[in-house]
């Protein structure tokens, strides 16, 4: 290896030498036992070498590229600046919340307590929704989550106490009193026998129940399904199957399908059950990347599951021991999806840099080299 | 295997292949480009325009292309000045690799349309010249046509060190590599140039 690096040296030696205008034999005959192989390469060089000195340069090129350089400059300093440089789907988001909050604010938060068919109950679930999507910890996102399930029971309640009815869509325990009648977070469920057959193997679960309320008759159901909960996070603890997610407690079971080698400090992707207060249970987990130490990313703004998870008979049986049945559920198109940000170009070697080379496109060699 | 030279942080330029006025401060005159201020635009681009143009005009016999892509690399310049001022290590290397690229691009598209073949080379003599240099040009082109199929960074080693006859530091400067990386880069760029221009005169 020395030796070819003297070569290497000895060659660029001669190459400096030719520069400077010495014969190319001259050179090489300080270097016999180099000859041979130099003589090719040097007079390749001097084939490469630009013949006639310095290119002149056109002044009108210059000038011209000068014009058009100058310009541009100026075309982009005086566009505009928008009020959110580089607006990102957050910044959008924030923008219009803070027109939102603005409105709302001004109404003393009057769509807080409208109930579904009230004009401003939309505003409502927009809000909602913005909360949603601007928070990026984990934990306080399903908390949140939960939370507009709450909501969504309680104007339930009330439109079953008002005897309204209405289209909604309600999410929580699912339990059979003595008298078979089904229950979704205390909401009475009227039931196809079809649909009992399903209610009976997800008793217990947490579920959301899509149907009509009719006053006091209760919800005629359209359809019942698991509910889930995805989110994404940086694994930050595995003790035996239970795990810490970006702060939330995951219980991952035999059935989990994992996908990628799950490592502390990685970024993961879950598919996941309430399993009760504490602790989630999880269906899918995929490895996304290496560590990172940056915010978790915005996860999709329903919390619903865009990954359809694949529940074997083997997992319901599992599932079944765990006390959570469940059935396939249907997945869900996820409201939104974020580009990452830019991305940094990795650097293409790991040399001693000493200046960063730019890749303004991406290049390709327009033909195979032999080398 | 260091650099030969010394490294700075932040934002820096090597005003190394021209010359400078003692009394211009070539950081301040980034920090002022990078706020788009136009008199320092205009002599950042005056300064970098004539290796640029001779690097491309080494690798393309096409004069207009040469002028476009110059002027191109300078448009993109902007991008990166507008972006952190620390982007620009050093100015000269971006515009150098970014010169490669475009020079590369241009090659690539050419292929693809098959608009001309890269043999025909009358378009040479439509300026009549003296006998010597157009036997020069001659010898250029067989040199950029075999060019072409080296990789990369051997085109871009040797288009910058007999464009305009760099120096090692540089040139291993505007690579981004250390001066040891670039003598064995333009070793085996010779090398395979020399391979190439054997195999066209057989």
């Amino acid at each position: 290896m020395t030796q070819l690096l003297e070569l290497y040296s000895l060659f660029e030696n001669c190459l400096a030498r030719l520069n400077t205008g010495e014969d190319l034999e001259t050179i090489l005959a300080q270097y016999p036992q180099h000859a041979a192989e130099l003589r090719p390469l040097l007079t390749a060089a001097l084939k490469a070498r630009k013949p006639g000195g310095l290119l002149r340069i056109p002044a009108s090129a210059q000038i011209d590229s000068r014009t058009r350089f100058l310009a541009e400059a100026h075309r982009r300093q005086s566009r505009p600046k928008s009020f959110f440089p580089r607006l990102s789907f957050a910044g959008a988001l924030l923008s219009s919340l803070v027109l939102l909050f603005a409105g709302i604010f001004g109404t003393g938060f009057a769509s807080a307590d409208t109930i579904p068919g009230e004009t401003l109950y939309p505003v409502k679930r927009v809000v909602e929704q913005a909360q949603l999507a601007l928070t990026t910890n984990q934990g306080s996102r399903l908390n949140l989550e939960e939370e507009f399930d709450r909501r969504r029971v309680a104007e339930a309640e009330e439109l079953e106490q008002k005897g309204l009815t209405e289209s909604v869509k309600v999410a929580g325990r699912l339990e059979v009193l003595s008298d078979e009648t089904w229950t979704v977070a205390g909401l009475k469920l009227n039931l196809t026998p079809e649909q009992v057959a399903i209610a009976r193997t997800l008793t217990g679960s947490y579920i959301e129940v899509i149907g009509q309320i009719r006053g006091e008759d209760g919800i005629e159901v359209e359809s019942l399904e698991l509910r889930l909960f995805t989110f994404s996070g940086t694994l930050e603890a595995i003790q035996d199957n239970e795990w810490t997610v970006s702060g939330v407690k995951v219980l991952v079971m035999e059935f989990t399908q994992i996908t990628g080698e799950p490592q502390v400090g990685k970024r993961v992707d879950l598919t996941t059950l309430h399993y009760d207060e504490d602790y989630f249970l999880a269906l899918t987990v995929r490895v996304t990347g290496g560590s990172s130490s940056n915010e978790p990313k915005e996860t999709n703004k329903s919390g619903k599951n865009s990954d359809k998870p694949v529940i074997t008979d083997s997992v319901n049986d599992q599932l079944e021991a765990t006390k959570v049945p469940t059935k396939t559920p249907e997945p869900k198109e996820s409201e939104s999806t974020r580009e990452p940000e830019e991305t940094k170009r990795p650097d293409s070697d790991g040399d001693n840099k000493v200046t960063e080379t730019p890749k303004p496109t991406e290049t390709r060699q327009p033909t195979e080299t032999p080398d | 295997m260091t650099a030969d030279f010394p490294r700075h942080p932040g934002l820096y330029f090597y005003p190394m292949g021209f010359p400078l006025t003692p009394d211009m401060d070539i950081d301040g005159l980034l920090v002022r480009a990078h706020q788009f201020d136009p008199q320092a635009l205009a002599q950042l681009h005056d300064q970098l325009y004539p290796q640029v143009y001779r690097y491309v005009a080494y690798r393309l016999d096409d004069p207009q292309a040469c002028e476009d892509i110059s002027s191109e690399v300078f448009l993109r310049l902007l991008d990166v000045l507008k972006k952190k001022a620390q982007t620009v290590l050093s100015a000269r290397a971006w515009v150098m690799g970014t010169a490669n690229h475009l020079v590369m691009d241009y090659y690539r598209k050419k292929y693809r349309r098959k608009v001309e073949n890269l043999d025909n080379h009358n378009h040479l003599s439509d300026h009549p010249s003296p006998e010597g240099e157009t036997e020069s040009k001659m010898i250029h082109q067989e040199v950029r046509d075999a060019m072409l199929n080296l990789t990369d960074d051997q085109q871009h080693v040797i288009a910058l060190r007999f464009s305009q006859e760099l120096s090692l530091e540089e040139t291993a400067q505007m690579m981004g590599k250390t001066v040891n990386a670039v003598k064995v880069l333009q070793y085996r760029a010779l090398a395979a140039l020399r391979r190439q221009l054997d195999r066209r005169l057989k």
